[in-house]
């Protein structure tokens, strides 16, 4: 297996997301995992574009396609390996993050997730202050807004946003 | 409409107009650095003509960011000067951030750095700093170099611009105006492409109407461009030179059987130090002006210095591969197009890849003297992984944002969802092409047929 894929897999698997992508809520969770660990510290090199359902990476998009060949042929050493304990910390605190706080009434985790990396790329990747990006978010994203601050103060809570 | 101060003579679009901004940046160090990153790494190695340059490619892509603005601006008029020079110099400088040789160099140093985040399980202490050994992807080292670059941030700021602005364009950081201006099938990057590789490999794929394509390109109410429908069978034509290409080009067995080995030199050259390639070290290079010397032939002197070091001999037969031109040779290739493929192309992998582990262990060679090559190849951005008759849903991918458009009566939709479009047959579609290599000796070269009939005999009898 090769090395990007086998850290990416033990990523996954530290902060409880699917390898599985047969479902764009199960890719729209992985990338949105993926970019948010990365802003914790967890950095697997990859970059993000904004692209309709917010932060989007083309080289992860590859990468998980080919996690996913890798895994059904049988070629997974990643058992034999596990990631280094800085890793570990930060992808934990990845996870404590994508929970759901009880006042958001979003259907699915990976709607909080797309909130959230979304509000974050737009502040900091973007340049916005909140209530720019709460407007674009308005714009393209008018299900997930109402949520905003509960994502905001979550990011903050993080962290991620001051 | 902008000012030109010089002309460039080019052979794919002939004469292209250069305003002041774009000739100071094309007068950088950073920029002429360009001069010496091929577009297509080992690609020349096959196709002699086939060595143009990042440089000549952004020239291009400045001038067909230029030629789409224009046409958009006889139907938008609120684009001005200022927005065309914008994404003019988006597209002059979106390669700026490639490394030696592009992507088979920015693989390796991906590989080289994820495995440097995991330890054997029981291995102990961590093995070192993760946080000083990230890395920088070419998009973003891009971005880094137009705001560190003393040179270029000069040039920018001398004219009004900012590197972060323009690099947010290159890197759709922002939520941008044309949704689909800067990436899609249809890019300028990826005509400048097409159009350039053809002509530099004598490959007839290039020979794409580009001025009528251009002609027919226009915003619909979402602020999509899409082309009018009686370009379709030009954007259509487009796409299909496109598969043509790569599968004669970038997949060429041998092309791609360098590129292999590579990689896997440059991880090698990496493990030494010979190469570095961390973040902060790519970082200092942009602060102290020597990224302007990083391009094709000094990594090509790093890599000719690992081979002058003591080492294992299956590293020297990899860097004879490449300085000798002997590369790892085929014996076993499967190559099929299909709609949902997946199963027989993971099956085949599978069986291949218990096909590599049985012929090393059969004739005594370490198993990393094989190589598996692997694609699976969709035509457009919509299909393989977006079912183009699931494109009419609402649950949207970011790969429909990339795909052609074609003008309708309710706005546009994407090109494969068009009734009289050979992309609609085919988007779903996939070219699955899967390949065995092996490395040999100059002394091994007899064992080449004895593994084809090998592989033949385990792989069922298919043909390579």
């Amino acid at each position: 297996m090769e090395a990007k894929n086998r850290t990416l897999k033990l990523c996954l698997d530290e902060m409880g997301v699917e390898a599985e992508i047969g479902e764009i809520e199960n890719r729209i969770r992985l990338q949105k995992a993926v970019y948010l660990a990365q802003r914790l510290g967890a950095d697997l090199g990859y970059r993000f574009s904004w692209y309709l359902r917010g932060p989007y990476s083309t080289n992860l998009t590859a990468d998980y396609y080919s996690l996913k060949e890798a895994l059904n042929v049988g070629d997974d050493d990643s058992n034999e390996f596990e990631l280094i304990d800085n890793m570990k910390t930060q992808l934990r605190r990845a996870k404590e993050l994508f929970q759901v706080p009880q006042d958001v009434e979003l259907e699915d985790e990976h709607e909080w997730l797309e909130l959230l990396a979304s509000l974050d790329y737009l502040i900091k990747v973007s340049g916005m202050d909140l209530e720019g990006a709460r407007e674009t978010l308005e714009t393209k994203k008018a299900e997930l807004a109402p949520f905003t601050n509960q994502a905001f103060a979550a990011l903050r809570r993080f962290n991620l946003v001051g | 409409m902008l000012e030109f101060c010089k002309r460039i003579a080019d052979p794919v679009h002939g004469s292209i107009g250069i305003t002041k901004v774009e000739l100071d940046l094309i007068n950088t160090k950073s920029f002429a650095r360009l001069r010496d990153v091929k577009q297509l790494g080992m690609a020349y190695y096959v196709y002699p003509g086939a060595d143009y340059s990042r440089f000549a490619h952004s020239v291009g892509v400045c001038h067909t960011t230029g030629l789409i603005l224009n046409q958009l601006r006889t139907v938008e008029s609120s684009i001005n000067d200022n927005e065309v020079q914008r994404y003019r110099l988006a597209g002059l400088l979106h390669d700026i951030g490639h490394y030696p040789f592009s992507h088979a160099m920015e693989d390796a140093i991906q590989n080289y750095f994820s495995e440097k985040l995991t330890k054997r399980v029981g291995g102990g202490d961590d093995p070192g700093d993760s946080q000083s050994e990230s890395f920088l992807m070419h998009e973003e080292l891009g971005a880094e170099v137009l705001e560190h670059d003393e040179e270029v941030k000069n040039v920018l700021n001398e004219f009004g611009y900012d590197g972060d602005e323009i690099s947010s364009i290159f890197n759709r950081n922002r939520p941008p105006k044309y949704a689909n201006l800067v990436s899609s099938d249809l890019d300028a990057d990826r005509i400048d492409y097409l159009l350039r590789t053809a002509l530099h490999t004598g490959l007839p794929y290039g020979s794409v109407d580009l001025d009528y394509l251009i002609a027919n390109l226009m915003v619909d109410e979402n602020s999509r461009i899409c082309i009018k429908p009686r370009a379709l069978r030009t954007a259509d034509h487009f796409l299909l030179c496109r598969l043509f290409d790569y599968q004669q080009v970038s997949f060429h067995k041998t092309v791609a059987a360098l590129e292999l080995v590579l990689k896997d030199v440059i991880v090698e050259a990496l493990k030494r130090d010979i190469v570095t390639a961390s973040k902060q070290s790519i970082l200092d290079r942009i602060s102290d002006g020597t990224w302007a010397d990083f391009d094709d032939t000094e990594l090509v002197n790093q890599l000719r210095e690992l081979r002058a070091q003591e080492g294992e001999p299956d590293l020297h037969l990899r860097l004879d591969a490449l300085f000798g031109r002997n590369p790892p040779r085929m014996i076993y290739a499967k190559e099929f197009f299909k709609v949902d493929g997946e199963e027989n192309y993971e099956q085949a992998l599978s069986l291949i890849g218990s096909c590599r582990r049985e012929l090393a262990r059969e004739v005594s060679l370490n198993e990393n003297r094989f190589y598996i090559w692997k694609k699976a190849l969709s035509l457009t951005k919509v299909g393989g992984t977006v079912a183009a008759s699931s494109i009419g849903s609402e649950k949207v991918s970011e790969k429909l944002e990339q795909a052609v458009r074609v003008a309708s009566k309710t706005g546009s939709k994407p090109i494969a969802e068009h009734e009289s479009s050979v992309m609609k047959l085919l988007a779903d579609a996939k070219l699955y092409t899967i390949r065995l290599y092996v490395l040999l000796g100059e002394e091994e070269k007899e064992l080449r047929r004895v593994l084809e009939r090998k592989v033949r005999d385990f792989m069922g009898g298919e043909d390579s």
